[in-house]
């Protein structure tokens, strides 16, 4: 069971963004994406979720990606986007509950109050549900949207089956605390089954969490597979444009590392 | 912080951010005005009949002392009016809360943006044409010809108009505003050509339809806009949670499930049929897609799936009202209803023009 990218070649206004990516990501693993700003890690991943035409095809679970109907796809995968901007004041109940209702199997009134109160402790915002989402830090509603994302896609596994969790750096906009603890819940959820697939820019993170790494560099991969033969000074050095030595300290320099981190 | 001064002020947080139950009061509360300002306005105009003794006799409690011109004024003047404008009302009202949810922006009205003019464009083609070039179609449909016409021209000017200001999901304020403005300016130079070749009582016909007024409501125009209403009204409960998630933008929409291109288009066709039937018997009447979904959000709150009916409601109670007052403030003449709707709904508009300033960008 994984999700499976076969030759995707991705076009936009006439430049190719993404050039014959073929990778696999497997259920029960973090594999995180990584590559310097325009290396087409977003794009990659819009064409992963179905979000954008490409050629080549994606599958998850071993079936085509558009063999899938809307519902079912659904309820087999959620993604958890960069950013999102509200037109309306939805409170927090309100849009983390839009997680729940679009599950196959919609949950009745009692036991969806406490799923969502569930989600909302989990990414650390208990006492939030009342708030209006529009009054909230960005740090504060990237959470929320990752309360509504779980939600979406619960339990790690249905019917014996992964299901899928899509993070376009999830951790981006948040202080290091609760970059821990979100990528606590994406490990916990590879953990328990399902497969987990993250965007992330920070490599000390992506070191720590990541089961496999692929590595984009120019709309091509530049290298994939467990994070110890993929971090490499000569890989590293190449695909970001500067000299990165993994695991030595620069001299000098203070440094903050989220190895040491513990909540 | 712009937006925080935007947002903040009106609302305290609340307890834990769910108003179904408030929304779920609200609206038996809106149901219950609703009613009572129907039966209300059926008593009031310029004569003196009696409501009250005409509906006892419905219910079959009448005491037999009935007079039959009470009862000719009632149900043959009165009844058709209050029920037009029921309907017409719901259906603005409804309309505007749609478009406001397809476009995600709360500044979308169908008078302002367009749709209202296609429509009442091809409702003068169907006036001044229909006896001759479009003679087969006006006999095709009957009574229906004028909504029917209504209806295509706001399809075409709502997909126009999507197809202008859309890119990527993304819709620009400016561009939409703009765009409605040229549509409607475009309309309305059409519209100029017809009524310059109208004959006489054509003429006399376009200048009583084109004041937006419920004045010339009678049982056969509420058979021909009911149906059409009533469809469209019936059909929005199904996309009441996908317009919700379409609040989260079109992809997040779309990975919750929501099939959005087809949604679009079925929204896009209710809001033509919401806003073509209701223009083709009372005119443009602006200003109720605005102000009615507006006051329920800062009520109930944005949630689709109660906003839609809440609207239904509210817009049928605001416009009988207005029309209430509309033929009684200057009696025995008649204010056109589609003033009273702008006196009260332009300074709105402005109003949340300026709450929203730092949260659009125009």
């Amino acid at each position: 069971m994984n999700v499976r990218a076969h030759d995707i070649s991705v076009r936009l206004a006439g430049r190719l963004i993404l050039c014959g990516i073929d990778f696999t990501a497997r259920a029960g693993e973090v594999t995180i994406i990584i590559g310097p700003n325009g290396s087409g890690k977003t794009t990659l991943m819009r064409a992963l979720t179905g979000e954008l035409a490409c050629s080549g095809n994606v599958s998850i679970n071993g079936r085509w990606l558009r063999h899938y109907r809307h519902a079912d796809l659904a309820a087999l995968r959620a993604v958890l986007p960069q950013e999102t901007t509200l037109a309306f004041p939805f409170t927090v109940r309100e849009i983390v509950q839009m997680g729940i209702s679009s599950a196959s199997h919609a949950a009745g009134g009692r036991r969806a109050r406490e799923r969502i109160d569930e989600a909302l402790s989990r990414v650390d915002l208990a006492g939030f549900a009342g708030r209006f989402y529009q009054e909230l830090s960005g740090g504060e509603r990237q959470r929320v949207q990752l309360a509504r994302v779980l939600c979406q896609i619960w339990e790690p596994q249905i019917a014996g089956k992964p299901r899928w969790l899509f993070l376009d750096e999830p951790v981006s906009s948040l202080d290091i605390r609760h970059q821990i603890a979100i990528m606590d819940i994406a490990r916990d959820y590879a953990a328990a089954g399902g497969g987990v697939i993250a965007v992330m820019h920070d490599l000390n993170l992506s070191v720590m969490y990541a089961d496999a790494i692929v590595a984009i560099s120019g709309g091509q991969i530049a290298a994939a597979g467990p994070p110890a033969d993929v971090l490499t000074e000569a890989l590293l050095s190449d695909v970001f444009g500067c000299a990165l030595k993994p695991g030595q300290t620069p001299a000098d320099r203070m440094f903050v590392l989220p190895h040491s981190a513990r909540i | 912080m712009l937006m925080r001064t935007a947002t903040t002020g009106l609302r305290a947080p609340l307890a834990d951010g769910d108003r179904a139950v408030l929304a779920r009061i609200v609206i038996c509360c809106l149901a219950a005005t609703l009613a009572v300002t129907a039966i209300l306005s059926l008593g009031w105009g310029a004569s003196d009949a009696s409501a009250f003794e005409v509906v006892m006799h419905w219910v079959g409690l009448g005491d037999g002392t009935l007079a039959p011109r009470d009862r000719l004024i009632v149900e043959t003047i009165r009844l058709p009016r209050v029920t037009l404008g029921g309907l017409v009302g719901a259906g603005l009202a409804v309309a505007g809360a749609i478009l406001q949810g397809l476009f995600r922006n709360p500044l979308a009205d169908p008078a302002l943006i367009g749709v209202t003019a296609g429509a009442g464009l091809c409702a003068v083609s169907m006036i001044v044409l229909g006896g001759t070039v479009l003679a087969a179609v006006a006999g095709l449909l009957g009574i229906y010809a004028l909504p029917v016409a209504a209806f295509i021209g706001g399809l075409a000017a709502s997909f126009a108009l999507y197809r202008i200001a859309t890119r990527r999901g993304q819709t620009s304020v400016a561009t939409m505003l703009l765009a409605g403005i040229a549509l409607t300016a475009f309309a309305n130079a059409i519209m100029g050509v017809l009524i310059f070749i109208a004959s006489d009582a054509q003429l006399r016909d376009l200048i009583f339809w084109g004041l937006g007024s419920l004045a010339g409501a009678t049982t056969t125009k509420v058979m021909a806009t009911a149906p059409i209403i009533l469809v469209s009204l019936a059909a929005t409960p199904f996309l009441a949670r996908s317009l919700n998630a379409l609040a989260l933008g079109e992809a997040a929409a779309n990975h919750l499930g929501i099939p959005v291109q087809r949604m679009k288009s079925v929204a896009l066709v209710c809001v033509a049929a919401l806003t073509g039937a209701s223009v083709a018997v009372s005119g443009g009447i602006g200003f109720v897609g605005i102000v009615v979904p507006h006051l329920l959000r800062l009520v109930i709150g944005p949630d689709h799936r109660y906003l839609l009916p809440a609207s239904a409601l509210l817009g049928g109670t605001f416009l009988i009202a207005a029309d209430a007052i509309s033929r009684t403030v200057v009696a025995p003449a008649e204010l056109p209803i589609g003033i009273i709707t702008a006196l009260v709904g332009a300074p709105f508009f402005i109003w949340v023009l300026l709450r929203r300033r730092g949260l659009i960008d125009l």
